[in-house]
């Protein structure tokens, strides 16, 4: 990718694909999914995970799955607003980055 | 390297975080194996790299820093400080760490040259500088020991005062017999000497007592100076 994504824009990726499943996703899904927009390793995810569970906009707990225990990420209240917060952000930046673009807005 | 070897020498790598960060660690990254399938194992294991270079991933992350180079902390640096209360205080913590050790270091480098400095001012006028400072130390000496001596005489002054006063009220009141009239005015002008005496004997008493306290106060002070480092010690002989 040409454009660097921030540690901002990485999180707020992280925490969408991870909102679209109610009762939660786990780490190499989540790192698969958010491959499909930007390109990140196989071992980017893992601190940007645990620094939002720090941050409390994660929870984690573990389920069985074919004969071990599984670790899935579930969105908090606080990540929910925090992610808000980032496509509220997020749509105002795109709109004006294409705005300039397009040649049409006078801010 | 297999995934068993490669988890083991993870594991060693992460001896310095603490027990549990590291079972988070590699819980993760065995789910991530195990979730993958053993057909991906080698490409991903060969994209973590060496164990040593992902241990430090996860430090570079608990610490606030990402060390990977597929996002940069400052990629959107004017615009993240409004987006992300909590990050803005993150980087600003980072920031702010790296000045002291800076300051620290000038200030050291500041202390060598003046010590430097110091060194070489008291070689060069050290021939000059210790005569006049003697002179000086005499000069002072005898002006306090002056001043003590003023004192000391009106304390002595007072205490004779004080003395006659009461030998002169205690002579009024023998002569009392002889001729009541001179003996009352002999024994109230010895009370009146008596009363002077005293106020003069009190008073430069508690001057000797306050400024002898100032003074060894004022010594001690001195000689304590040079092995605190505050002043400069080398003049002062």
């Amino acid at each position: 990718m040409v454009f660097n994504t921030g540690a901002a824009l990485l999180d707020a990726i992280v925490l969408a694909v991870i909102s679209r499943k109610a009762e939660g996703t786990y780490g190499y899904k989540i790192t698969q999914e958010v491959r499909g927009a930007i390109e990140v390793s196989e071992s980017t995810l893992y601190p940007v995970l645990r620094r939002l569970q720090k941050d409390e906009c994660l929870e984690v707990y573990d389920r069985e799955c074919g004969g071990r225990n599984r670790r899935y990420y579930k969105i908090t209240e606080k990540g929910r607003l925090q992610l808000n917060l980032y496509e509220g952000e997020w749509s105002l930046y795109a709109a004006k980055i294409t705005g300039i673009f397009q040649g049409g807005i006078d801010t | 390297m297999n995934r068993t070897e490669f988890m083991q020498a993870f594991q060693n790598a992460l001896y310095d975080v603490s027990s549990e960060e590291r079972d988070a660690a590699l819980q993760y990254y065995n789910d991530y194996l195990d979730d993958a399938g053993p057909e991906k194992e080698e490409q991903i294991l060969e994209e973590w790299g060496s164990p040593e270079k992902l241990a430090q991933s996860i430090r570079g992350g608990m610490s606030g820093r990402q060390e990977n180079g597929e996002f940069t902390e400052h990629g959107f640096s004017d615009g993240e400080e409004k987006f992300v209360p909590a990050r803005a205080a993150e980087q600003k913590q980072e920031s702010q760490n790296p000045p002291p050790v800076e300051k620290a270091r000038k200030k050291a480098g500041m202390n060598i040259w003046k010590l430097l400095c110091i060194v070489l001012l008291c070689v060069l006028l050290g021939p000059v500088c210790i005569p006049i400072a003697a002179a000086a130390v005499a000069v002072i000496a005898t002006i306090v020991l002056l001043i003590a001596a003023v004192l000391l005489l009106f304390l002595v002054i007072g205490l004779v005062v004080l003395c006659s006063g009461v030998a002169i009220a205690v002579g009024g009141i023998a002569k009392l017999f002889v001729s009541p009239a001179g003996a009352l005015i002999l024994f109230g002008c010895g009370l009146l000497v008596t009363a002077v005496g005293g106020m003069i004997t009190w008073l430069f008493g508690w001057i000797v007592m306050k400024s002898s306290v100032c003074l060894f106060r004022a010594a001690v002070d001195l000689c304590r100076r040079p092995f605190h480092g505050k002043r400069r010690g080398g003049a002062k002989q």
